[in-house]
């Protein structure tokens, strides 16, 4: 476990907490999955919680995350409000997107927040864009921008981060190698070890991290951040983690043993790796968390989910007419 | 009043704009110190530098993704694709996501991302250099799209096109670029959606894109030695399309012709008459034609490509069969 280069007590604890509202969060979707009342492409990202925490703890007011399908950890861990986002996955008019969007397409511009895209890659060139404003307009707010490693080896990807590079825009590209595109392991995908290591051949510097740490996945993205902020341009920091839960959340619904691509063994591994478990066991060891401060923690995560989902279960649907609204800013009409 | 060519009017456009509003910025390959391949660009790079006037390695899908990120950023990017042909490498970008991005946030984002490309055939240009697709982006709802045929109306169109919140395709022919035209001094945009009657006529409609219209108006004429009056109508915007005006004429006429330089098959003049069967089928006195490219890829050889491309005799004779009946 990198040792903290002096971050608070309070932040290694919100890096917990925060992790822990993640891990509750997915639960809790799961089960309202589970009984029918969210629907649809729902991509879980247990396992991965301390890429997405570390990474925007590292960030400033006003920084922007951009984020492909599996997007529900980065929105949290970015400040998402909790009410719009159970209220979008179920279609409900009080959702982010009045129910237009979706959880692939949770669009929050007022706090920074793309999920921009559910095509693999393309969330690459985009976050670029924005950075390209960013510094045109002279802002000194940075871009992070999440992929996963099936996306490294799209054509937006490989376009995206030239340009990103030739501009030297402020963009942080994180990596999240969680070890499968679906059911394809990287290692099927390229015979290139760290994806990191493309970043050189762009002119930028890549860093590979170990994204089930959220100590050190914070302290590569600070210093990415801080790079950015001098005007010298992206990094690609690969973060190497593990997709505990499938592609998406029916997948052990309908894949059955004979379809299987991995063992519950190395499943069982990989969870002796969890992020949550090893930041337990370095606060207690440095005697910053109690049984009693995690059960705090837990009790008002419960508390927050609850209302959460009250809130939204509570909220109306989208009027039928919305369906052929909103199709051009400010016009009403389809 | 004075004449300019289309492509002085389309950097006339940008011009205008860019001193205007400093959000607005180009980008494209080879749109600096040269100007461009047909100086549409002439001059821009000089005035505004070279960070509101960016030239790009050749990369389409990061061009217009780079362009939607812009926009996002609160930027009024335009983005430059050489060729309607190089479009395909940024459909997704297009079609996934500037197209999509308002509608998917609930109508909340705006998406003021301009996408300025030339197509159609010219002589030697070869199959993979002479696409028209004004069709293709007809298709997908949230893409604006123009297909002006007049310095006066590619001004005028750029110019509401730059100060509008939504995604619009610039699809010029490059049988344009050296047409010239009237446009004022004088400040002027044109709304989308107004379909301009290029010359008024009873006897047979003819909806004309792009460059297509002036080969309708040479057909016109050719057709009034004969005693035939067509009226030419020009949709100057397929996205949003003013039905109304194309209505109202072959409800006049009785007739109708569609001229495009894209293909027949699902091409805008499909739309256009499955639009006018519904809406004023007992207007019809004959049945709709349609006259475009053939349907194969774009022949090299200069003979090949013009017995393939829709010219003003194919208009004639299609308007003259539909009187002969």
């Amino acid at each position: 476990m990198a040792k903290a280069d002096d971050p608070s007590r309070d932040l290694l604890l919100e890096m917990f907490r925060r992790m822990l509202y993640l891990r509750r969060f997915e639960e809790r979707i799961e089960e309202l999955h589970g009984q029918g009342r969210i629907i649809g492409g729902l991509f879980p990202y247990t396992g991965q919680e301390a890429v997405a925490v570390g990474t925007c703890l590292a960030l400033r007011p006003g920084d922007i995350v951009v984020s492909p399908h599996r997007a529900l950890g980065h929105l949290l861990a970015h400040g998402g409000n909790l009410e719009k986002t159970v209220a979008e996955l179920m279609g409900r008019d009080t959702g982010f997107d009045h129910g237009k969007g979706g959880p692939m397409h949770i669009l929050d511009p007022e706090e920074g927040f793309y999920g921009i895209t559910g095509i693999a890659g393309s969330g690459v060139p985009i976050a670029g864009g924005i950075g390209l404003a960013l510094s045109m307009q002279k802002s000194d707010k940075v871009v992070v921008c999440f992929f996963g490693d099936g996306a490294a080896n799209t054509g937006a990807f490989h376009e995206g981060i030239n340009m990103a590079a030739l501009w030297q825009v402020p963009v942080v590209y994180v990596c999240e190698n969680n070890g499968f595109a679906i059911s394809v392991r990287a290692e099927q995908s390229t015979r290139a070890k760290d994806l990191a290591d493309r970043a050189w051949g762009y002119g930028m510097p890549g860093e590979v991290v170990d994204g089930n740490d959220v100590m050190a996945v914070y302290q590569a993205v600070a210093r990415a951040v801080d790079r950015a902020h001098q005007g010298q341009g992206p990094t690609l920091i690969e973060a190497k983690t593990y997709r505990v839960k499938g592609h998406d959340i029916t997948e052990g619904r309908h894949l059955s043993p004979d379809r299987a691509y991995r063992t519950p063994q190395e499943i069982a591994e990989w969870q002796e790796r969890c992020p949550i478990k090893r930041m337990r066991v370095y606060l207690v060891e440095h005697e910053l968390l109690t049984p009693d401060g995690e059960e705090q923690m837990e009790h008002a995560i419960k508390g927050s989910l609850e209302e959460a989902v009250r809130f939204a279960a509570d909220s109306p649907k989208p009027p039928k007419e919305s369906a052929l609204t909103g199709l051009f800013y400010g016009e009403n009409r389809s | 009043m004075r004449q300019i060519t289309y492509v002085q009017a389309i950097n006339e456009a940008l011009r205008e704009e860019m001193r205007r509003d400093e959000r607005v910025f180009y980008l494209g390959e080879g749109v600096g110190i040269t100007g461009g391949s047909f100086g549409v660009t002439l001059g821009l790079m000089r005035e505004f530098g070279e960070s509101r006037v960016r030239e790009t390695p050749i990369s389409e899908a990061a061009i217009v993704g780079f362009a939607v990120g812009a926009a996002l950023g609160g930027m009024r990017p335009v983005a430059e694709i050489g060729s309607h042909n190089w479009i395909y490498h940024a459909m997704d970008m297009i079609c996934n996501h500037a197209a999509k991005l308002t509608y998917m946030s609930g109508g909340r984002l705006p998406m003021p991302v301009v996408v300025r490309s030339h197509g159609g055939e010219t002589p030697g240009s070869g199959a993979q250099h002479a696409q028209f697709l004004a069709a293709t982006f007809m298709h997908f709802p949230g893409l604006k799209v123009v297909t002006a045929a007049t310095p006066y109306d590619i001004k005028g169109l750029t110019k509401t096109a730059l100060r509008g919140e939504h995604p619009v395709l610039l699809l010029d022919h490059r049988q344009n670029y050296g047409v010239k035209g009237e446009v004022p001094e004088e400040e002027y945009t044109i709304p989308f959606g107004r379909a301009e009657v290029r010359r008024p006529g009873k006897d047979v409609t003819i909806v004309a894109i792009s460059h297509c219209v002036h080969r309708a108006l040479a057909a016109a004429q050719q057709l009034a030695q004969e005693g035939i009056e067509a009226e030419v109508v020009d949709p100057r915007t397929l996205v949003p399309l003013d039905t109304r005006t194309i209505i109202d004429s072959v409800s006049k006429t009785g007739r109708l012709v569609i001229v495009e330089p894209g293909w027949r098959s699902n091409g805008v003049g499909a739309e256009i008459a499955a639009m006018v069967a519904e809406e004023c089928i007992d207007c019809l006195d004959a049945p709709i034609k349609r006259v475009a490219m053939k349907g194969v890829p774009v022949p090299f050889d200069v003979p090949l490509m013009e017995s393939v491309a829709p010219n003003a005799n194919d208009i004639a004779e299609a308007a003259r069969s539909l009187l002969r009946r």
